[in-house]
């Protein structure tokens, strides 16, 4: 019985994947062109954009959760649907996160692999909603800070990849870069996987052995970048400073909440 | 200038710059893997390098660079143009 279980979920979790590269396709070729064209200032047809992409990722963050593959239980996800002019951070266990956040904050922006703007699944998705491509490591950091000026709600996983299960969180400093140069304040979101599931490690197609659970909890805004004053530190230096202030907060508070 | 010149202004640049101690800027340390340097530290360390050579920094000189004896070699480089 719990073999078959499995093998539903891993159809499911498959089906899923399709649902997602073709669904990607005809956005990309259709959906997102044409609300491109429609009449409006840039803002506005990117919002719309944001709007259809986080209405997918809800339907299928419920696809998973009532077919049984993934629970999800949420801590204040309200804050995140209230941020503004926010810089938002997360752990990244999984490859679901960013399907899971963005369902919670369709209005965000974040930071998506170059690659993908000539990807022929997601390019006119990209471009429609106007994500920062990470394609220069200075020109990165200059646009999410301004994109966070102009009050956008950004989404960074300052690991910059998924975390290895068992292995000490590191966290990469483009986020506190980020958060120093614009000034915006820093609110924590903690993301646990129980069982791990949808690793670096584990085949896509493969559902894990038992449903796991994504539990998000999102915490308060921290007021670190402000807390760090105009000192003669350099930005290099106090961005090493925030760096480790916000890798303490999240291995502390992962382990306090047993995510980790 | 001799190579233990710009070694020592170096540990200085490291030093006040990113607050890498003195003693871990050994010319085989790896900028990246033991000094922990990112791709936005490298912008601030070549403005530094143009500082004390007073010349320009082309990015090709740079792109090779991997540890503290590169960078060494590389001031040489640009102070013999």
């Amino acid at each position: 019985m719990k073999g078959v279980g499995r093998l539903w979920r891993s159809l499911v979790s498959v089906l899923c994947f399709v649902a997602f590269a073709v669904g990607g396709t005809l956005m990309s070729a259709v959906l997102m062109p044409l609300l491109m064209s429609l009449p409006g200032p840039v803002l506005k047809c990117r919002s719309r954009a944001r709007s259809v992409i986080g209405f997918c990722f809800r339907l299928l963050v419920r696809a998973l959760a009532g077919s049984g593959c993934m629970r999800l239980e949420t801590h204040e996800p309200g804050r995140l649907a209230r941020a503004r002019g926010t810089l938002v951070v997360a752990n990244h266990p999984t490859y679901c996160d960013v399907v899971v956040l963005i369902s919670l904050m369709p209005q965000a922006n974040c930071v998506v692999k170059a690659a993908l703007w000539r990807n022929p699944f997601y390019w006119g998705i990209v471009r429609a909603a106007g994500y920062i491509s990470n394609a220069s490591p200075e020109g990165v950091i200059e646009a999410c800070a301004e994109a966070l000026r102009q009050g956008e709600t950004l989404l960074l996983f300052p690991e910059g990849t998924r975390t290895t299960p068992g292995q000490v969180l590191r966290f990469q400093r483009g986020a506190a870069h980020v958060a120093l140069r614009s000034g915006a304040t820093v609110m924590p979101v903690l993301i646990g996987c129980d069982p791990p599931a949808l690793t670096k490690d584990s085949p896509w197609w493969l559902a894990p052995e038992n449903p796991f659970t994504i539990r998000v909890d999102v915490g308060e805004e921290l007021p670190m970048a402000q807390a760090d004053p105009a000192s003669a530190a350099t930005p290099a230096i106090r961005a090493r400073h925030l760096t480790n202030a916000l890798q303490d907060h999240f291995s502390r508070e992962l382990r306090r909440h047993g995510y980790a | 200038m001799s190579d233990q010149e710009i070694l020592d202004k170096l540990r200085t640049i490291l030093h006040d710059t990113f607050e890498i101690e003195v003693t871990r800027v050994t010319p085989e340390a790896q900028l990246f893997a033991d000094l922990d340097l990112d791709s936005i530290d490298a912008v601030d360390l070549a403005i530094q390098l143009q500082k004390l050579t007073g010349k320009r920094i082309q990015p090709q000189d740079f792109k090779d660079i991997r540890s503290v004896a590169d960078v060494i070699s590389a001031v040489h480089r640009l102070m013999a143009v």
